[in-house]
């Protein structure tokens, strides 16, 4: 996309490069539960759920399971 | 922004949640004109601490609340300031004085720093007043947590990881009850604001 700069590009190379999964479940497991917490808590399920800076995807996976729609 | 790096989208076909996904896109989270105007129920903003201009972070904010529909919600994500000076602190303390201007000067002017030593910024840390500030002229505050509040992230992982799951809970209890206080917000390394739709909904 003609916008995107490659200052961008380079967070997004970042975020796949250091897995960002990984570094939340095993780097900051207590960020990760303390979020899931609150994620469960007030999202209502299936929602259509916009992820804007997806990461590693990890919180779209679980809303998907519950049935939400992530988009983003 | 890279909404949606590649890891992401195998990590859900991976899943077989493929199928679920509305859309994905690569864009900026300053320009999401790909999405529909109210048509979200929940936004999780995360890249408000990779936009390093008040201007950028005031346009994904205004982006996210022309998704949402009326009395949709926002997660977003801040990263604490101090936590910074917290791992400079813990790693090399020398940091200080060979970037004494920065520290003392730059830091505090826009909360920018890199995500690797010698690169140019691509990091914005915050403070609880500034996220408050930024995210209030469009969402209605429901609650702001301290992540960690006080199991900083040096302290915590480990203690998390080899304690008995019974211990698990308690500890994320009292993370979760301490998280929102002063004294939670003031030593957490992340921040999560959640907040409701408070503009009139054009659908």
């Amino acid at each position: 996309m003609k916008h995107l700069e490659p200052y961008y590009d380079a967070v997004g190379r970042f975020y796949d490069q250091i897995d960002e999964a990984m570094r939340l479940e095993t780097e900051d497991p207590i960020e990760y539960a303390i979020t899931l917490r609150y994620l469960q808590r007030y999202i209502p399920d299936p929602v259509i759920v916009a992820d804007v800076g997806v990461g590693g995807g990890q919180y779209s996976e679980l809303l998907a399971r519950r049935g939400c729609r992530p988009a983003g | 922004m890279n909404c949606w790096p590649d890891a992401a989208v195998a990590r859900l076909d991976e899943g077989g949640l493929g199928s679920q996904i509305e859309r994905q896109r690569r864009a900026s989270a300053t320009d999401l004109s790909h999405v529909p105007t109210a048509s979200c129920d929940v936004v999780l903003l995360g890249p408000l601490y990779h936009l390093l201009t008040t201007s950028e972070r005031r346009q994904a904010i205004g982006e996210a609340a022309r998704l949402l529909r009326r009395d949709g919600l926002i997660f977003a994500a801040g990263i604490n300031l101090l936590t910074y000076l917290r791992t400079i602190l813990q790693d090399d303390p020398e940091e200080f004085g060979r970037r004494r201007d920065f520290f003392l000067g730059q830091l505090f002017m826009d909360g920018n720093i890199a995500l690797q030593p010698e690169q140019p910024a691509a990091m914005h840390l915050t403070t609880v007043a500034e996220l408050r500030a930024e995210l209030d002229t469009a969402f209605e505050e429901i609650t702001l947590v301290g992540v960690e509040s006080f199991a900083s992230k040096i302290v915590g992982r480990l203690a998390y990881l080899h304690a008995t799951p019974a211990s698990r809970q308690v500890l994320l209890d009292l993370l979760e009850r301490t998280g929102t206080t002063s004294e939670g917000l003031g030593v957490t390394s992340h921040y999560l604001y959640i907040g409701r739709s408070a503009k009139p909904c054009a659908g």
